[in-house]
């Protein structure tokens, strides 16, 4: 979590292609809805979706976006929707990262007893966005090398996390 | 959850890891580089006509007109697991600018018990155990092969490094914990057959995992610089044959991006279990078992890099660690009461051997079945909890009804009212294990093993129903065969010439265990005590150029 700053480049760069490849937002699950405006706006209502999270904390598309210019005749153009600042910036202006560090902490749940923290286990090049997806559920990287009972206790914007690849 | 949703979840994974590592802008990238690429990156095939292997051929250098990047440190170390971060540390601390590359998003490493002697918790408990003495039946049962001056260094300085290591983690509020009762102070356990361990374990609650993130902490905080995704690929030699450098591959974009070092380059990149060409060729004792690390990092890029620039490779065949578990899924927990010495079969439902026989060479005799998968099953009956109070004491995995229970309910034990439906469900040949348990229940008669000579105390009757069987699984830690290395931990060629500007620790390096075909068990954590030890020294020895 310490080495942030230096990825942040690559990290907007993967995001902004993620927005603009429609159709290719996630390869990780089969979703055959459009991808269109209304998807992402949809989106908000899902509970597979972190973005209904901040949508019923009353945020809107703007608060993330900008250029936001669909109104109903650009639906299908998913380019126009920009993120107002990149990679983890973006979510700190709002998110405190000690405050989540300190909040999501698993007690004695990782190899014999130790107290799991997330968000600050590794010294790592690990980002929000490397787990936390708003637009398609959110993909517990810690359960590729780890598997742990507070895993089992996520909500289902959540893809079920597996065991390690063999 | 049924194995198609699984299936599909996994598929959903995989994909998922695909993406953030080929992202478009990765994939741009690495297009704009190939179509003018020179076989830069080592073959995994073997090379059948010469005989040789394809990663022996050293690679076309890479060119620099295909670096993106130049970097310049005192130190660069190449590899962020347990021997990487403390050779960073150490670096730092004796004034070096050091650049640490890593494979993959994180600084991780395997390994639980760290093998030490005189660390200030055995001093305060006054466990003053004889380093001449351990080192001595350590080399015995390295059959003589180690360099024995490797042996002495980590005697001499492990203790100090466990110290070293514990003030770290201590700010951080994990103390290092002593283990008291997994060997002893004069190094004798108790029975001939069991294994006898001088009592030199040390950990940190969660692992080495814990301890070596809170020192990259520590490193990180006084300036060390870890980049993520960027495995070394090729050292970089001046014509003197001093290495300069080493250029490595970003895994997200591609790029190549040379690391120039002052000072000089420690290889830390951990062994090469994961390669499948180098297992064949170095140790093919352990080639039919499966690996216990993940992510499948351990690919000897090291060794590699080492061997394309002159440095020897340690007389094969090199030492495997193969120990038992339930699954080759690290993460998960194991089956309790690993090495208790209840009737052992192989998969033909034979007797695999005297149960007294330790834990960490089980393996070899299941590599004597036919196509051989590493797994072996203890049958026990429901009479076990009596069996444990006749057993003397060994060092073993421990097991009570309450973990007992919760085994069988994970499906890591099985359960079954008769031997038949037992073997059935194991997947055993039911008329051979039959066999093989009404046998046992003679000798066990009898009071004399007259099939493998276990000593009488540790036979018991697989007669009171239910039955259980608990799989085991033998699967490889780790390979601890690597390139040679002088006491200041520089490599050397096969003159035993230095090659200057290069270093190596952990299983990287070589000489420590010699080639004996298994890793003895003597001292306890001994794998991770040489890793943080010799970390430590090469990064102080290349620190002072």
């Amino acid at each position: 979590m310490m080495i942030f700053t230096k990825y942040l480049t690559a990290i907007l760069s993967t995001f902004l292609v993620i927005f603009s490849l429609s159709g290719h937002v996630d390869a990780g699950e089969k979703d055959n809805s459009s991808q269109t405006v209304k998807h992402y706006y949809d989106s908000i209502k899902s509970e597979n979706n972190l973005a209904k999270v901040h949508g019923d904390a009353g945020l809107s598309c703007i608060d993330c976006h900008s250029d936001y210019t669909a109104k109903g005749n650009s639906k299908s153009d998913t380019s126009v929707l920009k993120l107002k600042s990149s990679g983890d910036e973006l979510c700190l202006k709002c998110h405190d990262l000690k405050e989540v560090d300190n909040k999501v902490v698993y007690k004695g749940q990782g190899p014999s007893g130790a107290d799991v923290r997330p968000h600050s286990q590794h010294v790592a090049d690990i980002h929000c966005a490397t787990c936390h997806s708003m637009h398609r559920k959110s993909n517990l990287m810690c359960a590729k090398c780890h598997v742990q009972k507070w895993m089992k206790t996520l909500p289902k914007r959540w893809n079920t996390p597996l065991k390690t690849e063999n | 959850m049924n194995s198609k949703n699984k299936k599909t979840t996994d598929m959903s994974r995989r994909s998922f890891m695909k993406t953030s590592a080929m992202s478009a802008l990765g994939v741009a990238s690495a297009s704009l580089i190939s179509g003018v690429a020179p076989e830069v990156e080592a073959k995994t095939a073997l090379v059948q006509s010469n005989g040789k292997y394809g990663f022996e051929t050293p690679p076309s250098p890479i060119p620099s007109r295909m670096i993106r990047e130049f970097a310049t440190a005192d130190v660069i170390v190449v590899g962020g697991g347990i021997s990487g971060v403390m050779a960073a540390k150490s670096a730092q601390e004796n004034g070096a600018k050091v650049i640490v590359l890593q494979k993959g998003p994180v600084v991780m490493c395997h390994g639980f018990s760290m093998g030490c002697i005189d660390s200030k918790i055995q001093i305060e408990k006054n466990i003053r155990i004889n380093k001449m003495n351990a080192i001595t039946e350590l080399n015995y049962q390295s059959l003589n092969k180690p360099k024995f001056e490797l042996l002495k260094l980590w005697a001499e300085h492990s203790g100090e490094t466990f110290n070293w290591i514990d003030d770290m983690t201590t700010k951080h509020g994990v103390k290092g914990i002593f283990i008291p009762n997994a060997g002893t102070e004069s190094g004798e356990s108790g029975g001939k057959y069991w294994f006898n361990s001088y009592c030199t374990g040390h950990k940190w609650k969660g692992g080495m995992i814990v301890a070596i993130n809170l020192v990259a902490k520590e490193a990180v905080k006084a300036g060390v610089e870890f980049r993520f995704n960027t495995p070394g690929k090729q050292l970089v030699q001046d014509k003197s044959g001093r290495i300069t450098g080493v250029i490595a591959k970003h895994e997200i974009t591609g790029d190549y991006i040379q690391f120039n070092a002052k000072k000089g380059v420690i290889l830390c990149t951990g062994d090469y279990g994961n390669n499948p060409d180098m297992l064949q060729k170095y140790c093919p004792a352990a080639v039919g078992l499966k690996s216990y690390y993940t992510p499948r990092h351990n690919t000897g890029d090291g060794h590699l890099m080492g061997i394309w620039v002159g440095a020897e490779m340690e007389n094969g065949i090199h030492t495997k660690m193969a120990h038992v578990h339930s699954t080759p899924d690290f993460a998960d927990s194991d089956a309790p009461g690993r090495g208790m010495p209840w009737l052992a079969v192989q998969k033909e439902g034979k007797r695999l051997c005297n149960e007294d026989i330790p834990f960490y060479l089980m393996a070899n005799q299941t590599l004597n079945a036919t196509n051989p998968d590493g797994l072996y099953y203890n049958i026990l009956d429901s009479d076990w909890e009596e069996n444990l109070k006749q057993f003397p004491p060994r060092v073993a995995g421990a097991i009570d009804r309450q973990s007992f229970d919760e085994a069988l309910s994970r499906g890591l034990i099985i359960k079954a009212d008769k031997i038949e439906e037992l073997a059935n469900k194991l997947n055993l040949p039911a008329e051979t294990f039959s066999k093989t348990v009404a046998r046992y229940n003679e000798l066990v008669e009898k009071g004399v093993d007259e099939d493998f000579g276990k000593i009488a105390v540790d036979l018991s009757f697989i007669k009171k129903a239910p039955f259980y069987g608990i799989p085991r699984l033998c699967c490889i830690s780790a390979i601890l065969g690597g390139i040679n290395i002088n006491t200041k931990m520089q490599v050397l060629d096969k003159e035993q010439h230095i090659i200057h500007g290069l270093y190596a620790a952990g299983n990287v390096s070589g000489g420590f265990f010699g080639g004996a075909n298994d890793y003895p068990f003597p001292i306890i954590g001994l794998s991770v005590g040489r890793a943080t030890t010799f970390g430590r020294l090469a990064g102080r020895y290349a620190a002072k150029g």
